[in-house]
């Protein structure tokens, strides 16, 4: 898994990351909503395949491969689990006599479809990763809670600048050790070898064994305190640039509020000349445009046609004690959900179409 | 299906706990302590990644919630795992990871309330290495320094004890906590993948997390038990030198 | 960095200066007092100062003046807490730049740091959109909106700071060192962009500041804080000493040459060198008398200080003209001979060097010519970060001889810290080799002393590097850099030239013979800098091999005595420090660009005054 992701990656360049954070997140939660209704199998197939093929795509074949290399071991898990501890099934396939251990044939069936489920979210999700970056997560989260979404802005910030901290402190110890540690060696290589000296440098090793423990905890100190003493200089910097001074005067950048004693604490006789209080706002990248409202409208549409159509006609699937109910499935249910889950795949085809054709009239 | 049910059970006390959190608005100052604890929680967390469950994720959230209030815990927990998971993957175990590591940072502060004497203790002591670093170099400081040793001796011993005792409960406190956050995770695999095959199920998740469990419960306790008494030293000169509250 | 205790808790009721508005942009400070809760000596003790709309201020005063606590007086958000009394009006609101670059930057993506203060303010979208595009396209950020905080540049991210300060439209401008973290170049690309905002927008700037050779120019007044004298013991004489002057830059200048002699240090070389050689004026005035020279003349000569190359030539040349003048009267009437200034004056045309040959024996020329005896070879190195990355060093060839100190100069990002950390060990070369003794001991010292200190005290700092160190070793180190009194102390509590001594010290404690040193002065001013200097050349006395990687040229140029450029991943040009200055156009001191084709052969002030005022 990639952890230091660019900023723009390659995805982001596709027509589908155009899209406004509010209609991609509904197509996310839209997607993933209705892989979980229901274990019908077409309905699990087809998404699992659609997200493989959407991940394939926007990631790359590479990221797919990665994703379901560490996704096999767990859905064998869940298989095996489920076929292990579950015994409600009817059907038995084989039975181990000396732990009176009944396998049966539902018991595999659903392990495999919960398998199937969770293989499918886990490539939404990887797929989510993809589009839904921070930016666009904050987006849809400050309006809610600009504190929080402020402070996870501020924990992104601090990522960076922890992992630079921590080489620049591990190489100025790997400096002093490298060199505090050879002394002893070199001062001691030219004297007799007797007993004393031995012991001594039995002694030194021992204590070589655990320093490099000993350094990295220091390091880990070394690195908490730092940071923390510069990240007072950020607070400082917040508060001179007027956060939480609740009030949208420019000509006084903190006003006292009643009900932010902490401000008060800093005690300083000041006239407060707007009595009005703002709240805070937070910037927002994006904007509404009418493809936005289209594509909303569609998703909202479909999502909600797929869900319905799914929930009631999957109603008779079952797995105990006999699988049954799988020919249920309304041909809308499945049309409807192969639309939504392929939405970001349909749009890309759109606007290759839309290049092709203007490449023809040129 | 008990996926997307379980899923809203635990989003809703989320967005609760979110939204009541937005409304304390802690001085920048105040939150500067999550904001960096959180940070380097979640470098350790994606750091450690290889080795699994091995992570000092959870005595970060401890010491977070410990040292600077509940509050701190909570809003510590839910950054830890919303953030981490958006670099390492976000998936339906997300809701649950920052349910259960507010939880821990919550009752580690509720801890850290309840035994605010043995804080004290640690700033005791942290006036008390002072004296103990004018012993280190009698030639730096002056002689006088060496007549009230014995009542040095006394004090250091009286705080040794509270120490110990303080020690010995936050850093257990951490290893249990990691254990009923691996439960809390266990759980959620069952209730989501297998829960058709009812309490026999149930034990034989808790059981096949528990060699995984009792890894983060070491880390957390080996974490805890280097970091918490120089740590606590060092907060507390923080504290004092910036006027940082507990939240 | 100095200790700043704000916002203390448990306090009881404290008298306050009284604040009020004043028209907009002008500061007015009466009879400002302020003390710290704990402390018995007050901080600032009844300061006055006015400055009017539009000006822009520039606060000296050395380290432990309390620039800082009257800095953040005039912040209404972040007013320390203590005791204080006085008036304190300001007219408008107030914007606030600290000191490092990457602790005042808040968010991840330069475009929402740019919208923070405008969120606070709580400012619609609509408006926030037009204000950031406009502060980006004001500052020529707009290629950098959507990049990463974290991926900008030093100077980049204190332009940052500067455009998100000044996207509030505050009307005055409070910068506390700015530039000290700052490469020389970004440092003057910062305080361009100060001066542009003073000028085009009037935004009044008060600005805190070591560099002096760039802000003297561009300032309007200069404001001298008096640190309390060491020597008096009792408070109310040390409190006597404190306050504040205002000059303006000319006469600042001109009362370094009398009552501020000690800060004459902070000035730029060209004013430094005309200072110095003040007592040239005496001489001119002897022999210009007895050709009755026009008096204004002479005054211009002396008084008009020049603050920048540019003047300094000018002063230089008038100087000469006036000199050559005198020496020629002073050859007719021979009276005078012995007398003659040894100055050498160059003809218009013909180049001679009659000074550089003896000077060059200075940096013992045969050392370096043995490279046999180099003790860290380096052949062909190659090495990049990454397999997607270009090269950063390209088939590097160096040579180190040993008790000598090298300086490694070259732009940002050219690779210096990289190449200390190759010949380190830190990182292992993908191509080439680097040769050194086994027997020799390495030791670095980071680019920032923070990294260096894992403890809470200094001493017990110095003791975690192992069994090895004994109290003694520690006390005679301390005695060395003069840090003894500050072992009780927490690292992080120090002055930036304090924990560079402390960072120091903890690296010799190791006893190393090759010392790799990244920026050693970074974030220094000129005194702490003359110190930390001197120690250098102590080590490199005591027969250590030095290995300076540094912007700062003049510091290159006193203290090394091989100097060499590294550009596009390779080292250029290495050579004598004398010869490495004198034979750059460019990049070299400010002396050696104000006497080129004047004075051959000074790089440094002394060299220049050795030839103006010769003993």
């Amino acid at each position: 898994m990639q952890v230091g992701r660019s900023y723009r990656g390659y995805s982001l360049e596709r027509r589908f990351a155009l899209l406004h954070p509010v209609a991609m997140m509904l197509f996310f939660a839209g997607t993933i909503v209705i892989s979980l209704i229901s274990y019908h199998p077409v309905i699990l197939g087809l998404s699992f395949a659609l997200a493989a093929i959407s991940v394939a795509y926007y990631a790359g074949i590479k990221a797919l491969i990665q994703s379901l290399s560490w996704l096999g071991p767990m859905l064998i898990i869940v298989i095996l689990f489920n076929t292990v501890f579950n015994r409600r099934g009817a059907t038995e396939l084989f039975t181990i006599e000396r732990f009176q251990m009944t396998f049966t044939q539902e018991s595999l069936l659903f392990g495999i479809s919960v398998a199937l489920m969770m293989a499918a979210i886990i490539l939404w999700f990887r797929l989510y990763q993809e589009f839904m970056t921070s930016d666009r997560f904050l987006y849809l989260f400050a309006p809610i809670a600009p504190t929080l979404a402020l402070s996870i802005t501020m924990i992104q910030r601090w990522i960076p600048l922890t992992k630079y901290r921590w080489q620049q402190i591990r190489n100025a110890d790997k400096m002093l050790s490298d060199c505090s540690s050879s002394y002893p060696a070199s001062a001691q290589s030219d004297t007799v070898h007797d007993a004393a000296t031995q012991k001594s440098k039995g002694r030194h090793n021992r204590v070589t064994r655990f320093a490099p423990y000993k350094s990295l905890t220091h390091s880990l100190s070394a690195l908490m305190s730092w940071s923390m003493e510069d990240a007072i200089q950020a607070a400082d910097s917040m508060q001179a640039r007027g956060y939480q001074a609740n009030t949208g005067n420019r000509d006084s950048v903190r006003a006292l509020n009643s009900d932010s004693d902490g401000e008060q604490r800093a005690g300083t006789v000041h006239k407060s000349p707007s009595k009005k209080a703002f709240r805070r706002t937070s910037f927002r990248y994006f904007r509404f445009i009418s493809h936005d409202a289209v594509a909303l409208a569609l998703i909202a549409t479909l999502a909600l046609l797929a869900g319905l159509a799914i929930f009631f006609s999957t109603r008779g699937l079952a797995f105990f004690p006999i699988y049954r109910g799988a020919e249920d499935l309304s041909i809308t249910a499945a049309l409807a959900a192969s639309l939504l889950m392929s939405f970001p795949l349909l749009l890309e085809g759109k606007e290759q179409l839309r290049w092709r054709l203007s490449a023809q009239t040129k | 299906m008990t996926l997307l049910l379980s899923s809203i059970v635990v989003g809703i006390p989320l967005i609760v706990l979110a939204l009541t959190l937005e409304r304390t608005k802690p001085r920048p100052r105040d939150l500067m302590p999550v904001v960096v604890l959180s940070a380097l929680a979640i470098v350790g967390r994606v750091v450690a990644m290889p080795i699994p469950n091995f992570q000092p994720a959870t005595a970060l959230i401890v010491l977070t919630g410990f040292f600077f209030g509940r509050r701190a815990g909570l809003l510590s927990g839910m950054f830890v795992a919303l953030i981490s998971n958006m670099l390492m993957g976000q998936g339906p175990w997300t809701p649950w990871q920052m349910l259960a590591w507010s939880l821990v940072g919550y009752g580690a502060g509720f801890l850290g309330e309840r035994i605010s004497w043995g804080k004290a203790v640690i700033a005791d002591k942290h006036k008390n290495t002072d004296i103990v670093k004018g012993e280190y170099g009698t030639d730096i400081s002056d002689t006088s320094g060496k007549t009230d040793t014995r009542n040095n001796l006394q004090t250091k011993h009286r705080a040794s004890r509270g120490i110990t005792i303080l020690f010995a409960v936050t850093v257990i406190y951490g290893a249990v906590a990691s254990l009923i956050f691996g439960v809390i995770m266990d759980t959620q695999f069952f209730v989501a993948y297998a829960w058709e095959s009812g309490w026999s199920g149930l034990i034989a998740a808790l059981a096949m997390g528990l060699p995984f469990n009792m890894a983060h419960a070491a880390s957390t306790l080996i974490f805890l038990a280097l970091t918490l008494i120089p740590w606590g030293k060092k907060f507390h000169r923080l504290k004092t030198k910036y006027g940082i509250q507990s939240m | 960095m100095a200790t700043i205790r704000t916002d203390k808790v448990e306090e009881s009721p404290t008298h306050m200066a009284s604040r009020t508005q004043c028209s907009i942009g002008e500061v007015h400070v009466r009879s400002l007092s302020f003390s710290y809760p704990e402390s018995e000596v007050p901080t600032l003790s009844s300061l006055s100062f006015q400055a009017a709309a539009g000006d822009f201020i520039l606060l000296c005063g050395q380290t432990g003046s309390g620039k800082t606590t009257l800095l953040r007086h005039l912040v209404p958000a972040l007013t320390p807490h203590g005791q204080s009394s006085g008036q304190l009006e300001i007219g408008g609101s107030v914007g606030f730049v600290q000191q490092d670059p990457d602790n005042q930057i808040v968010t991840d993506i330069v475009f929402h740091e740019l919208a923070f203060a405008l969120e606070s303010q709580g400012l619609a979208t609509q408006i926030i959109r037009r204000k950031v595009a406009e502060i980006a396209s004001y500052f020529g950020l707009e290629y950098l909106l959507e990049a990463k905080t974290h991926s900008l540049s030093g100077g980049q991210k204190q332009i940052l700071n500067l455009a998100a300060t000044l996207v509030a439209e505050p009307d005055i401008l409070v910068l506390d060192e700015p530039t000290s973290e700052l490469d020389p170049i970004a440092a003057q690309n910062f305080l361009r962009h100060l001066a542009r905002v003073n000028r085009e927008l009037g935004t009044t700037v008060l600005c805190c500041e070591h560099r002096l050779e760039e802000v003297l120019e561009m300032c309007d007044k200069v404001l001298l804080m008096k640190s309390r004298s060491s020597s008096s013991k009792d408070a109310a004489s040390r409190a006597k000493g404190l306050g504040i002057q205002s000059y303006t830059p000319k006469d600042f200048v001109e009362s370094c040459r009398t009552e501020n002699q000690n800060f004459a240090l902070y000035l730029p070389e060209p004013t430094r060198i005309a200072l110095a050689s003040a007592e040239i004026s005496a001489k001119i005035d002897r022999y210009a008398t007895q050709e009755a020279k026009p008096e204004t003349n002479k005054e211009q000569a002396c008084r008009d200080w020049p603050l920048d190359v540019r003047s300094g030539r000018r002063w230089l040349k008038s100087t000469y003209s006036l000199l050559a003048q005198a020496s020629s009267n002073a050859s007719e009437s021979e009276a005078t001979t012995a007398k003659a200034p040894a100055v050498k004056l160059k003809a218009t045309t013909i180049p001679n060097y009659p000074e550089s040959s003896g000077r060059q024996s200075k940096g013992n020329p045969s050392v370096i010519s043995k490279s046999n005896l180099s003790i860290i070879t380096i052949r062909d190195l190659c090495f990049r970060y990454d397999k997607a990355e270009p090269f950063i060093l390209k088939y590097l060839n160096a040579e180190f001889s040993p008790g000598q100190t090298h300086g490694i100069v070259g732009g940002n990002a050219a690779g210096k810290s990289t190449l200390l950390g190759l010949i380190a060990g830190i990182y292992k070369p993908q191509l080439g080799k680097i040769r050194k003794d086994k027997n020799l001991r390495l030791a670095a010292l980071p680019q920032n002393p923070k990294a260096s200190f894992v403890c809470d005290t200094l001493a017990e700092d110095f003791y975690s590097l192992g069994a090895s160190t004994s109290p003694e070793e520690v006390l005679q180190i301390a005695q060395d850099m003069d840090i003894v009194h500050l072992l009780d102390q927490h690292p992080y509590d120090l002055s930036g030239g304090e924990a560079q001594k402390a960072a120091l010290a903890k690296v010799l404690l190791t006893k190393p013979d090759i010392l790799l040193l990244d920026e050693p002065t970074k974030g220094l001013d000129a005194y702490a800098k003359q110190e930390v200097g001197h120690i250098f050349d102590r080590l490199a006395a005591q027969g250590k091999t030095l290995i300076i990687v540094t912007h700062d040229l003049p510091f290159a140029a006193r203290h090394t005595q091989t100097c060499s450029l590294l550009a596009n991943g390779e080292l250029i040009a290495q050579d004598q420090t004398h010869n490495f200055f004198l034979n750059n156009s460019f990049y070299t001191t400010p002396t050696n660009r104000m006497t080129r084709n004047i004075i051959d052969g000074c790089v440094t002030v002394n060299d220049a005054l050795e030839v103006l005022n010769p003993k």
